[in-house]
C-alpha cells in the first residue's frame, strides 16, 4: 500500500513536471510572438516616419515653388506692358 | 457544467444586470470586459477579450498609436470638408481602427486581473488555466489583426497622399515651364527690338549723307553757330552717329582749307572771266549735259558764288573744296562715290538753277 502510494507520487510529479514544461513552452511561444509583433511595429514605425519625413520635404519644396510662381505671376499681372 | 464553470454564478448577476447599450468608448470597453467574463463561462463565443499583462505592456509601449492621424495644419472648416470627402472616409476608418486598438489595452488589463483572481479563489485551477491559454492566443491574434488593419490603412493613406503630391509636382513643373517660356519670349523680344534700333542707326548714315551732304553740312554749320553743340567726336563704338561723322568731315575739311584756297586760286587763274567755281569745268567735261543747262548753270553759279561770298569763307571754301577736289574729302568709312555723288549734286544743283531761272 505504501509502495502503491509511493509509486503514484513520482507519476504525479512526472505529470506535473510535464504540464509545467508545456505551460513554459506555451508561455515562451506567446512571448516570442509578442516580441515579433513588437519588432514589426518598430520597423513599421521607422519606415512610416521616414516616409512621412520625405512627404513633408516634398510638400515644403512644393510650397516654395508655388510661392515663387505666385510672385512671378503677380509681377507679370502688375506689368502687362512687358507683353505688349 | 456548473462545477467546470464556477465563475458563471459570479458573472451572471453582471450579465443579468446589464443596462442600456453603451454610448461612450469607456462604456464600450466595460461592456467588452463583461463579454469576456461571459466568454470564460461560454468558451464558444468569438468576442474581443483581454489577455495577460505582457500583451498589455507591449501594446502600451507603442507611441505610434497615440499620434493623431489628422494633419495639424488643417483648419476647422477645411478639416470638416476633408473628413466628408473620400480621403476623409479613409481617415475616419483609420481613426476608428486606432480607437479600437487603444481600447484593447484596458480590456486586456481587466481580463488579466479577473484571471488572477479566479485562479487564486477557484478550486479548478486547471480549467482556469486552459481557458486563460485559449484567451491569450485569441487576444494575441486579435491584437495582430488590429495592428495589421491599422498598418494597412495607414499605408494606403500614405500611398494616396504620395500619388496626389506627385501629381501636384507635375502640375507645378508645368506652370514653371510656362512661366519660363513667357520670360524667354519677353527677353527675346526685347533683344530683337534693341537690335533693330541699332541696325537702323547704322544704315541711316550710309544711305543719307552722300545725297544730302551739302544741305546737311550747311544745316550743321548753322546749328553750330546757334547752339552749343559738342563738336568733338564722341567715342561711340557700336554706332557712330551722323553728328560725329559730320564733325569728322568738318575737321578734315578745316585741315585742308589751305588746299581749297589754292585750288580756288587755280580755278581763278585758269578762268579769269568769271568768279566761277571749278564746277563749271566739271560741267563742261560732262558730255551728257545739254548746252542750255550749261549756260544756265554758269549764270546760276555766278549767283551762287556771289551768295557764298557773303557767308564765312572758311566753311564754304571747305565745302567747295569738297566739290572741287573730291579726293581731298576725308570721309571715314564712307564709300567712294565721287562720280555718282557729283552727278547727283549736278542734278540737284541744276534743278535749283532751273527754279531760279524760272523765277527770273
Amino acid at each position: 500500500m505504501g509502495r502503491g502510494g509511493g509509486m503514484g507520487n513520482p507519476v504525479n510529479v512526472g505529470i506535473a513536471v510535464q504540464a509545467d514544461w508545456e505551460n513554459r513552452e506555451f508561455i515562451s511561444n506567446i512571448s516570442l510572438n509578442v516580441r515579433r509583433l513588437f519588432d514589426f511595429l518598430l520597423r513599421f514605425e521607422a519606415t512610416t516616419k521616414s516616409k512621412l519625413a520625405s512627404l513633408n520635404e516634398k510638400l515644403d519644396t512644393l510650397e516654395r515653388k508655388l510661392q515663387v510662381l505666385e510672385v512671378q505671376v503677380s509681377s507679370a499681372t502688375t506689368n502687362p506692358s512687358v507683353f505688349n | 457544467m456548473q462545477q467546470h464553470e464556477p465563475w458563471r454564478s459570479a458573472a451572471e448577476p453582471a450579465g443579468l444586470g446589464a443596462g442600456p447599450a453603451p454610448t461612450t468608448v469607456e462604456e464600450g470597453s466595460m461592456e467588452r470586459s463583461k463579454n469576456f467574463i461571459k466568454a470564460l463561462q461560454v468558451s464558444r463565443r468569438p468576442v474581443r477579450i483581454r489577455v495577460i499583462r505582457q500583451v498589455c505592456f507591449y501594446v502600451s509601449v507603442f507611441p505610434f498609436f497615440g499620434i493623431d492621424v489628422q494633419r495639424s495644419g488643417f483648419p476647422g472648416s477645411l478639416g470638416d470638408a476633408v473628413l466628408c470627402s473620400w480621403f476623409g472616409w479613409r481617415l475616419r476608418s483609420l481613426r476608428v481602427c486606432l480607437q479600437e486598438l487603444k481600447n484593447l489595452r484596458p480590456q486586456l488589463y481587466s481580463a488579466s486581473e479577473y484571471c488572477e483572481k479566479s485562479y487564486l479563489h477557484s478550486e479548478q485551477k486547471q480549467m482556469v488555466l486552459d481557458n486563460l491559454k485559449d484567451y491569450a492566443v485569441r487576444a494575441l491574434v486579435n491584437a495582430v489583426d488590429h495592428l495589421g488593419t491599422v498598418a494597412y490603412k495607414l499605408t494606403d493613406l500614405y500611398e494616396q497622399q504620395a500619388s496626389e503630391i506627385s501629381t501636384l509636382e507635375l502640375k507645378v513643373a508645368c506652370l514653371n515651364q510656362q512661366v519660363l517660356t513667357c520670360q524667354t519670349y519677353t527677353d527675346k523680344e526685347g533683344l530683337r527690338q534693341q537690335q533693330m534700333m541699332g541696325a537702323a542707326t547704322r544704315h541711316h548714315k550710309h544711305y543719307i549723307i552722300p545725297y544730302a551732304g551739302n544741305k546737311r553740312m550747311q544745316a550743321f554749320s548753322e546749328m553750330q553757330v546757334d547752339a552749343n553743340i559738342d563738336v568733338t567726336p564722341r567715342p561711340y563704338s557700336s554706332a557712330k552717329t551722323l553728328q560725329w561723322h559730320l564733325v569728322s568731315e568738318k575737321n578734315s575739311k578745316t585741315d585742308s582749307s589751305h588746299q581749297s584756297e589754292f585750288v580756288l586760286g587755280e580755278t581763278k587763274a585758269t578762268k579769269p572771266a568769271s568768279n566761277t567755281l571749278h564746277i563749271h569745268g566739271k560741267e563742261s567735261s560732262s558730255s551728257s549735259l545739254p548746252n542750255k543747262h550749261l549756260h544756265s548753270s554758269k549764270t546760276s553759279s555766278d549767283l551762287f558764288s556771289v551768295s557764298i561770298k557773303d557767308q564765312p569763307a572758311a566753311r564754304h571754301l571747305s565745302s567747295f573744296s569738297s566739290f572741287d577736289n573730291p579726293r581731298g574729302r576725308q570721309i571715314q568709312k564712307a564709300p567712294v562715290r565721287t562720280k555718282s555723288m557729283l552727278a547727283a549734286l549736278f542734278v540737284k544743283h541744276k534743278s535749283a538753277k532751273m527754279k531760279n531761272v524760272s523765277v527770273r
